[in-house]
């Protein structure tokens, strides 16, 4: 099971253990704070998600001058009140081994005492999880306690402006694996580490049509270990344009687009794995669930209701959402713009509505039953509904080519950073911009501190059930 | 000690008898013969406190019937509305003290908005509504859309609006007197 945490609630959790590693001090204490928890339940992605970070106060820590830290149990059950209050699922003591350097473990006296804590915490909160994490300077380790037995996390992901990776069981990487052959050529952007880290991500991919089907092809060509397919929508002749791989045959049976794709890239013979979600339409509860289960997310879609629940998966769940659109600007006579955009969302970013992407306006529309949006729409204010779009496969080559690059980026670096909150090329003058946004305090998406990896405390903007 | 004599801790506190000093919570105490202790429950009021914008149409739908508004949640052919039964209105203009409205919900509340408002056809100003647009059966009585939206500048904000600040803002319409 991997632990993800924001980055701006990793930086609290070093800046809170950062005097266990002042270089040139003689004494260095121990110091520790401690993580509450939410648990994504996913079956073929469990993982623990940090809500937020419990610092110590006053007389919190003690014996630190010993050599040691004792969390004071008022600490503690700040915590369990905490977490009773807030509704998570429990949460990890941190403290630190201030000699540890590349690799740490938990002490004997850690061992002998551990088990006496934890089975005291779920005497209290026998539903709750519980755990602790031991911090070298460059190293961490972690484990859960169920009953008297520990099992240690695998992973710590740190989700920011790239996905940083720490292993807890207290050891630096093992060795880097021989990347395959196929991918030879790639290893000066993606190297073997971070292949191997791509070859065990689960990507969603939200909308296969237009640049939904490339980024699948992409993608598996740079590596990943399995897509997960969304898509509701039946292949038509007008996909024929710009849907890669769809056949006149797919279009004339309305072939699932997701189902075609999948087969496709079946049939490539490459090692990726490529998973369809049933239905298919985010906007249903069962379907979204399905995007908890992702290491990355990339948005395809083109209304923004699908792309809000996309947003506020990203910041409950703590997944990054790679988000592409274009438009053409034309009249009857001329072409105005040829516009490509990747968005960049996640923990610390804004959220599509604070880029402007998407409009309350239009999510509100959408997100009506169509007899009702009708008659809306009817009286004439709502003038913001888009109109089937034009669209093209070689504007939509350019949204796909900058995603896939970004997507590399955030397992291993090489894109100039900090990077934007967007990257919008316009094609007609040949102009690439990168674009920053502010997260408004006021957005109940990304600017909501309670919904950073809150997971299922909150319900995604689905359809009721 | 509060939880193995049956207390929740998060709604008990303990102090000694007589004491207005909390024992805060994992204190060690020596525990002497006849020594009393008392649970005192906190007192807490009001609705169950929920971040705007992370609540439900039924948290809102609960809350404004906990302070005296007869409200409801109808579905229509998939369409969720709140209906808001005797909204005092002023008559004259309206042909009644009180009217019933209907709010349609986006199944994105509260990040997709409210917006706008129906009024049950029981009530008119001189035989008409205004604003009237078109007309929909709800639960087999006859309601009017009528286009009644947020002023530029002052749009729906799910930080800070809710459907009691909707229903507060419905009620602008009725109050617009002598204006077409």
């Amino acid at each position: 099971m991997n632990l993800r945490i924001a980055e701006r609630h990793w930086a609290a959790v070093r800046r809170l253990t950062a005097h266990s590693f002042i270089a040139g001090v003689r004494f260095r204490p121990e110091t520790g704070c401690i993580l509450l928890l939410t648990h994504n339940d996913h079956p073929k992605a469990e993982s623990l998600l940090v809500a937020d970070v419990l610092s110590p106060g006053v007389g919190d820590l003690r014996d630190q001058e010993s050599g040691a830290v004792t969390f004071d149990s008022r600490y503690l059950r700040r915590a369990l009140l905490a977490i009773r209050d807030r509704g998570l699922a429990g949460f990890v003591t941190v403290h630190t081994h201030p000699l540890a350097d590349r690799s740490v473990g938990f002490s004997p006296y850690d061992d002998g005492n551990d088990p006496g804590l934890m089975a005291n915490l779920h005497d209290l909160e026998p539903t709750g999880v519980f755990g602790s994490m031991v911090l070298g300077k460059r190293a961490a380790a972690a484990r859960t306690w169920n009953g008297s037995s520990a099992s240690y996390f695998d992973e710590l992901i740190i989700v920011g402006d790239r996905l940083n990776y720490v292993r807890l069981n207290g050891s630096p990487d093992d060795a880097l694996p021989t990347p395959r052959d196929i991918f030879d050529r790639s290893l000066a952007l993606t190297g073997p580490g971070a292949l191997a880290r791509l070859a065990r991500s689960r990507v969603g991919i939200v909308g296969l049509s237009g640049t939904g089907s490339l980024m699948a092809e992409l993608l598996m060509r740079a590596g990943v270990g399995e897509l997960v397919f969304f898509e509701f929508d039946p292949a038509d002749r007008t996909n024929l344009g710009r849907v890669l791989h769809l056949r006149s045959t797919d279009a004339a049976e309305r072939a699932n687009k997701a189902v075609r794709m999948a087969e496709a890239l079946t049939e490539s013979g490459l090692p990726t794995r490529v998973t369809v979600v049933p239905g298919g339409d985010i906007r249903n509860a069962e379907v979204a669930a399905e995007l908890r289960g992702c290491d990355i997310l990339v948005g395809c879609v083109d209304r923004d209701w699908p792309r809000l629940i996309l947003c506020e998966a990203a910041y409950q769940y703590l997944i990054p959402l790679v988000d592409l659109g274009t438009e053409i600007g034309a009249s009857e006579t001329e072409v105005h713009s040829l516009d490509a955009r990747v968005s960049i969302v996640g923990p610390g970013r804004p959220c599509l509505l604070c880029s402007r992407v998407i409009t309350q306006e239009r999510v509100r529309l959408e997100s009506y039953e169509v007899a009702q949006r009708e008659r809306v729409l009817a009286m004439g204010y709502s003038k913001d509904m888009p109109l089937r779009a034009p669209a093209v496969m070689d504007l939509n080559m350019r949204a796909a080519s900058a995603a896939g690059l970004i997507i590399r980026h955030l397992y291993q670096p090489f894109l100039e950073t900090p990077l934007p909150h967007a990257v919008r090329e316009a094609a007609t003058n040949f102009s690439t911009k990168k674009q920053w946004y502010r997260s408004s305090s006021d957005c109940i998406v990304c600017g909501l501190e309670e919904r950073l990896g809150s997971g299922p405390r909150f319900r995604l903007s689905t359809r009721p059930s | 000690m509060l939880s193995s004599f049956g207390f929740d801790p998060n709604d008990y506190s303990l102090y000694r008898e007589h004491s207005p000093d909390v024992l805060p919570p994992d204190t060690p105490i020596h525990l002497k013969r006849g020594e009393h202790f008392e649970a005192q429950k906190d007192g807490r009021y009001g609705l169950r406190p929920v971040t705007r914008g992370l609540q439900t149409i039924e948290d809102d739908v609960a809350a404004v019937a906990a302070s005296g508004v007869a409200a409801r949640l109808i579905t229509e052919n998939n369409q969720r509305f709140i209906e808001v039964s005797g909204l005092e209105i002023p008559s004259p203009p309206w042909s009644g003290k009180a009217a019933t409205i209907a709010i349609a919900v986006p199944a994105t509340y509260p990040q997709g908005g409210l917006d706008g408002l129906y009024v049950e056809k029981t009530v008119n100003q001189s035989g008409s509504i205004p604003y009237q647009q078109s007309t929909i059966p709800l639960g087999g009585r006859e309601f009017v859309l009528v286009s009644w939206h947020y002023a530029n500048g002052r749009e729906w904000n799910p930080s800070r609006d809710d459907l009691a600040s909707h229903i507060a803002h419905c009620r602008g319409y009725f109050l617009k007197r002598g204006v077409r």
